[in-house]
């Protein structure tokens, strides 16, 4: 598969919360309001690929036998980065996000995607598109989910008057139900089954 | 006694680590096909969050850091209660090394039960009985949704719904109907 197409695979085809169904724990934690989305798909895209270039460089030296125990620690050390610096330059946004921003360091979808065994620039080119693909994908549930919840898009009141927002779509279970309709939206559009990820 | 109640309540139902703070999910998914393997995967999540529990009690005074260092910390609590209790559970759960160690043992439910721990409790019987209720309530809705699951594998569910989306819809109505408890 050419470069390009892996780029654009994690962003369509191998959409990592839509077609893979990873990574849904902030999907459907913190999606209530879009803003979280775009903050924690971002943070995570910058994990990700920090992980996987320290994984690249590493990797030549050491025994793979300690791979997973490599990939902990980079991911530990990356998320406490960014948990710290988002302290200093965004403190509220770091409150909204809670326990879910130090989360990133367990996520399934960076885990899978740090299993993946392919030459480094592959590896970097899949992360990328995967992480852009997430990013879209929680930005996006995150606009459906605050517009029904709140009546608003990134804290800006699109309706306005008697219509009541419907508030049980920012709660989890909300998020549970909007997540499932927009995948068996995604799988009608390709014409597919939603068997779950192995 | 009341506030020990007060504290499986909380743990069990009203901040239900799957259903109204959505960790977990890996497992949900992957450990929920048939009823003995949620079972299994519900044992080996108690036992895993009762051994970094008390890893936790122990160690908490010892080493006090602020909530941005915590990660590392509880990371590592994780990874060590998880690896104790790998060995046993692996055969069990039949998934290679890394998975099984990844989703059943350190995942985002026990990483999220420890660190919401250290931001809510701490005194030690505390952190223990909520990390038990929290166990307790993950494993029950494991074990629910995988007798939802295999009711539903015999109905006629449409080509779209099938498999994720389908779990992750009743799974929902699981939380609409737990949550008149939060009230």
């Amino acid at each position: 598969m050419s470069l390009g197409k892996k780029f654009a695979s994690g962003i369509f085809k191998e959409n990592p919360v839509f077609r893979l169904a990873l990574g849904l724990v902030p999907a459907l934690g913190i999606t209530h309001l879009a803003i979280n989305g775009l903050y924690i798909g971002i943070a995570t895209t910058i994990v990700l690929l920090g992980a996987v270039v320290i994984k690249s460089i590493v990797s030549k030296y050491l025994n793979k036998s300690v791979g997973f125990f490599i990939d902990c620690a980079s991911l530990t050390l990356l998320t406490t980065l960014i948990y710290r610096l988002l302290g200093v330059y965004q403190p509220e946004i770091l409150v909204q996000l809670g326990i879910y921003l130090p989360l990133i360091a367990v996520n399934g979808m960076v885990f899978q995607r740090l299993s993946q065994e392919t030459a480094p620039v592959e590896r970097i080119v899949d992360a990328l598109g995967m992480g852009i693909g997430y990013t879209a994908s929680l930005t996006l549930i995150g606009v459906i989910r605050e517009f029904i919840g709140m009546g608003k898009v990134f804290g800006v009141t699109i309706v306005k008057g008697s219509l009541t927002p419907f508030s049980l779509a920012a709660t989890v279970p909300g998020g549970f139900v909007i997540v499932g309709l927009l995948m068996a939206l995604c799988n009608a559009l390709a014409n597919r089954g939603g068997d779950v990820h192995e | 006694m009341n506030n020990g109640l007060n504290l499986l309540a909380n743990g069990v139902l009203v901040h239900n680590l799957i259903l109204f703070q959505g960790l977990g999910l890996y497992a949900l998914l992957r450990y929920t096909k048939t009823v003995n393997t949620a079972v299994k995967a519900a044992v080996a999540m108690l036992a895993t969050t009762f051994t970094a529990c008390i890893i936790a009690e122990f160690i908490q005074p010892l080493i006090p850091v602020s909530f941005a260092m915590n990660l590392p910390l509880y990371f590592v609590i994780a990874l060590v209660s998880g690896l104790l209790w790998h060995r046993l559970f692996e055969p069990l759960l039949g998934n290679n090394a890394d998975q099984s160690l990844l989703t059943a043992f350190v995942n985002s439910a026990l990483v999220g039960l420890l660190l919401n721990m250290s931001a809510n409790y701490s005194d030690g019987e505390s952190l223990l009985g909520y990390g038990f209720a929290g166990a307790l309530g993950y494993g029950l809705v494991l074990i629910v949704m995988a007798g939802i699951r295999e009711r539903l594998e015999l109905t006629n569910v449409p080509k779209a719904f099938k498999g994720v989306p389908i779990l992750l819809i009743s799974a929902a109505i699981l939380g609409f109907a737990l949550m008149g408890y939060r009230l």
